[in-house]
């Protein structure tokens, strides 16, 4: 049924724009905790020059984690949790700063360097994604994490062209990861 | 009628398609600013704009494929369809691109002209001018910081958590706090006695500072700007002292002009092309939804328009192909709706015309049907001809009288039919000649020898005027009368015979008694020489008595109505029994050609075999003893009856035509002895036996005479 996920992803763009820019989700791991199942993964953020080159000249990049936990079915898997992480990257050339803002917390941190504002980005430590009530036994249940690049986030002109330049092509593919109950 | 009721105009439609297109276009041009709330569903819009776009270039190929196919199959109306589009589109296309052309143009000088290089400077002078008075300002706090450290160092936490906040109010800071190496608070004092906690350093700022560097960075917090300073204070345990310098609001508020400037600048700058870009996607996507609405609707406009066009051609069309009922329906009540009203009055009135042509026309074909039936039932034979002598109609009579199918020869002359049948030549000559001079009525007797035999024709020739006198034609009527004619001549025959008998026949029995009287009163009394005298004198006169007797006997036997004992007679035995007779007589061969099947005739033995015996003599006799005689047996159909067909041919010295005309009339001889009544008898019992006798004039070898009596089934 996995093979069902990998065909739905097959139809979001950035798949089909694949590219060296692209964001990778890396080292996946689900840990047991007291109430619930945490997970710690870390993505790499590549950007391209022009994205580089936008993020320098005040643009903001958004890229969304979205994180889904899923039980194997017979014909089709369920979703049992979504979570999704808003990560705003933006520059601000005056204070040299760069500034991180998430939309699902409306936290905003500040980073003196472009290095120390990605490694931020690219760490995800102990968060809970699931109660331990709702998984049983003997279910199969398996974390997808995607990154998908916003690309409604850019400014209006370079929008739609962003859809079909690889250089905006900043989302990552699906990683899929076993919950071990 | 409800669902022309339900159907929606069409000027509703397109007024609807294009407050629609106009809708959408206005949202993607609103949705083009960065600041309207439009530009979220900006991506969707462009999408909604292009199916748009898609669906009307399909609704426009599919409109062109249809006028394509209608083009090919030369529909009315299509060509004029094609012209109409054709020139709308051209219309249409050549202002909007020019207008295109020109406004990409002023797009793309007026983006260009928003960036400069003074611009660009000045910005980049602006920005650095406040970097600079910011750097200052951290270098000064930095400083500040850094002698605060000299006051912490050495002391213990306890002192330290004493001095702070003569510490604090010492470099007017918001904040101030002493962290252990492992980021522990030891010691804090803030301006603000809510905060109980102080702003705890990131984790990459410890990883900075954990590397005895100093960390100077603006940190905005809520509407504040700050300035965290972190020193390390150089002591046993290394410790860390971390100072929040306020930013005057002032400097602040202008720090955040000059940065969102700068970056909306920057944005521009980086944007100029893809800007241009934008706009003339937006601008092309109007240009092209506007174009292909216009020529959709200029495909279902024109449509409407030449519709009632293309009716008007359809109706002509079927009008052409004779149907003249044809009435079209009445759409609009323009120019072209009156033109369709016009083209129903006239159909009406072709209609009304020709089902009074119809009725004329139907009336005439039956009279003429009529007027066939009448003659084709007629026992005369009946031909018309045209003002040029071509015959135009000859009836049924006419094939059976002249044995020619001359309703074959309709649209030929006379003159021609000779050439196939040059056997009437005669006939038709004679016919000709008269229908060419005759001016008015005619009547002629014609004889000609039919494939039958001798015929006699009663011919009526009358010359046909039109109504203003002009000869348009002419007609022959005529009647076989030789059956008649013949029929006279028996009659008068017979009189003659009567007569014979009544008035020759009574005197001679005296004669005869009286000659022989004078021969026994007289031979005794006279010489023996005078005796004998008297006795083939009065010998003479008892034979030609009795020969005239005989003849008188013959003649009354030809006049008096035979009486016939009919019974069936298998002609095929009688014939052979009769040539019997006469094979062994002379050295004339007699060959025969029978019917397999046996022929059987009802008919009267005696008469038949007279008949059949006179045949054969005659032709014995013509042959002088030497010679052959073929004869033949058969059936044949004529007028539906069966026949059966005795034919005898000899290769004698034959007959002549003149012969041929009087061969079966009484008194008619070629023998030197003879009275000329046997083929006169002959012909007498055939025809009281529904038969029919003639001479086979296509035979040339000799005479050869053909018989036909009507057969019966057994």
């Amino acid at each position: 049924m996995r093979l069902a996920v990998y065909i739905t992803f097959l139809f979001i763009p950035e798949i089909i724009w694949a590219s060296d820019y692209s964001t990778q989700v890396k080292n996946i791991t689900i840990e047991k905790g007291t109430d619930n199942y945490n997970l710690d993964a870390n993505i790499s953020y590549s950007l391209s020059p022009v994205a580089k080159e936008a993020l320098q000249k005040g643009i903001p990049l958004t890229w969304t984690v979205l994180i889904k936990i899923k039980k194997e079915g017979l014909l089709w898997d369920s979703t049992l949790e979504e979570l999704i992480l808003n990560f705003q990257l933006q520059n601000h050339a005056l204070l040299n700063l760069y500034s991180i803002k998430s939309e699902s917390t409306g936290k905003q941190d500040m980073f003196s360097t472009f290095a120390g504002a990605l490694d931020y980005m690219s760490r995800i430590r102990d968060l809970p994604i699931i109660n331990k009530t709702l998984i049983s036994p003997d279910q199969a249940y398996y974390v997808v994490v995607k990154v998908d690049f916003d690309h409604e986030s850019l400014p209006v002109p370079i929008r739609p062209f962003s859809y079909f330049d690889q250089q905006w092509a900043l989302s990552s593919s699906a990683k899929l990861c076993p919950i071990k109950n | 009628m409800s669902n022309k009721k339900l159907k929606i105009p069409v000027s509703l439609s397109i007024i609807f398609l294009f407050g629609l297109i106009l809708l959408s276009l206005q949202l993607m041009s609103t949705a083009t600013q960065e600041s309207s709330e439009l530009s979220d569903i900006y991506s969707w819009l462009l999408i909604g704009n292009s199916l748009g776009s898609v669906g009307l270039f399909v609704l426009i190929g599919i409109n062109v494929y249809s006028l394509a196919r209608e083009l090919k199959k030369r529909e009315a109306g299509s060509r004029l369809t094609t012209r109409m589009i054709s020139l709308f589109v051209l219309l249409s296309i050549a202002p909007a691109a020019i207008v295109f052309y020109f406004s990409v143009q002023f797009l793309n000088q007026g983006i260009d002209s928003w960036f400069n290089v003074e611009i660009d400077r000045a910005m980049e002078d602006a920005l650095e001018l406040s970097a600079e008075s910011l750097d200052q300002r951290k270098r000064l706090h930095l400083k500040q910081a850094r002698n605060l450290v000299k006051e912490v160092v050495g002391k213990s936490q306890t002192l330290i958590a004493l001095e702070m906040g003569e510490l604090l109010e010492s470099v007017e800071a918001t904040e101030i706090a002493l962290f252990s190496r492992q980021g522990h608070v030891i010691a804090s004092e803030s301006m603000d006695s809510n905060d109980i906690l102080p702003l705890l350093p990131k984790e990459h700022v410890w990883l900075h500072v954990r590397q005895n560097q100093d960390y100077v960075a603006f940190n905005p917090t809520g509407e504040e700007l700050l300035i965290q300073v972190i020193v390390p204070v150089a002591d046993d345990e290394p410790r860390y002292l971390q100072v929040l310098f306020p930013v005057p609001m002032r400097i602040a508020d202008l720090t955040d002009s000059i940065d969102f400037a700068f970056i909306r600048y920057q944005e521009m700058t980086f944007l100029r092309n893809s800007l241009k870009s934008s706009f003339i996607l937006v601008l092309s996507l109007v240009l092209m939804l506007s174009l292909l609405a216009a020529i959709w609707v200029a495909f279902v406009s024109i449509r409407h328009i030449v519709a009632p066009v293309k009716e008007l051609v359809r109706g002509t069309r079927a009008v052409a192909n004779g149907n003249y009922r044809q009435q079209l329906s009445v759409v609009t009540q323009d120019d072209l709706g009156f033109l369709v009203e016009s083209f129903n009055d006239m159909t009406l009135r072709i209609a009304s015309s020709q089902d009074e042509i119809t009725a004329a026309s139907t009336e005439v074909e039956q009279q003429r049907a009529y007027l066939e039936t009448v003659l084709a039932n007629l026992t005369a034979g009946v031909i018309s001809f045209g003002a040029s002598y071509k015959i135009i109609t000859a009836n049924q009579a006419a094939y059976r009288i002249l044995h020619i199918p001359v309703s074959h020869f309709v649209g030929q002359t006379l003159l021609d039919v000779i050439v196939r049948h040059p056997e009437l030549t005669q006939l038709w000559e004679s016919i000709q000649e008269l229908l060419e001079e005759a001016e008015d009525i005619w009547q002629q007797r014609f004889t000609f020898l039919g494939p039958n035999g001798r015929q006699e024709l009663l011919c009526r020739g009358t010359p046909l005027f039109s109504p203003v006198g002009e000869r348009v034609g002419s007609i022959v009527v005529f009647d076989d009368v030789s059956d008649l004619i013949q029929a006279q001549k028996n009659a008068a025959w017979g009189e003659v015979a009567k007569r014979l008998a009544h008035e020759i026949k009574n005197p001679l029995t005296p004669i005869q008694l009286s000659a022989e009287r004078l021969q026994h009163k007289l031979a005794s009394e006279l010489s023996e020489s005078s005796a004998k005298i008297l006795q083939r004198s009065t010998q003479t006169i008892v034979n030609q008595v009795e020969a005239m007797k005989s003849m008188v006997d013959d003649f009354s036997e030809y006049a008096r109505p035979s009486k016939k004992q009919v019974e069936y007679i298998n002609l095929n035995l009688l014939i052979n029994e009769i040539l019997a007779l006469y094979i062994l007589q002379t050295d004339i061969k007699i060959v025969t050609a029978f019917s397999t099947e046996n022929i059987v005739i009802e008919a009267d033995p005696v008469s038949i075999r007279q008949v059949l015996h006179n045949l054969v003599k005659n032709a014995q006799e013509a042959m002088n003893d030497k010679g052959k005689i073929e004869i033949k047996l058969d059936k044949v159909v004529r007028n539906n009856t069966e026949y059966a067909e005795f034919s005898i041919y000899d290769d004698g010295c034959g007959l002549t035509e003149k012969q041929i005309e009087t061969i079966f009339e009484p008194y008619v001889t070629t023998k030197a002895k003879g009275t000329g009544l046997g083929l006169a008898i002959v012909k007498k019992i055939i025809e009281e036996h529904g038969g029919v006798i003639w001479v086979d004039t296509t035979y040339n070898k000799g005479a050869g005479f053909v018989v036909q009596l009507p057969t019966v089934l057994i």
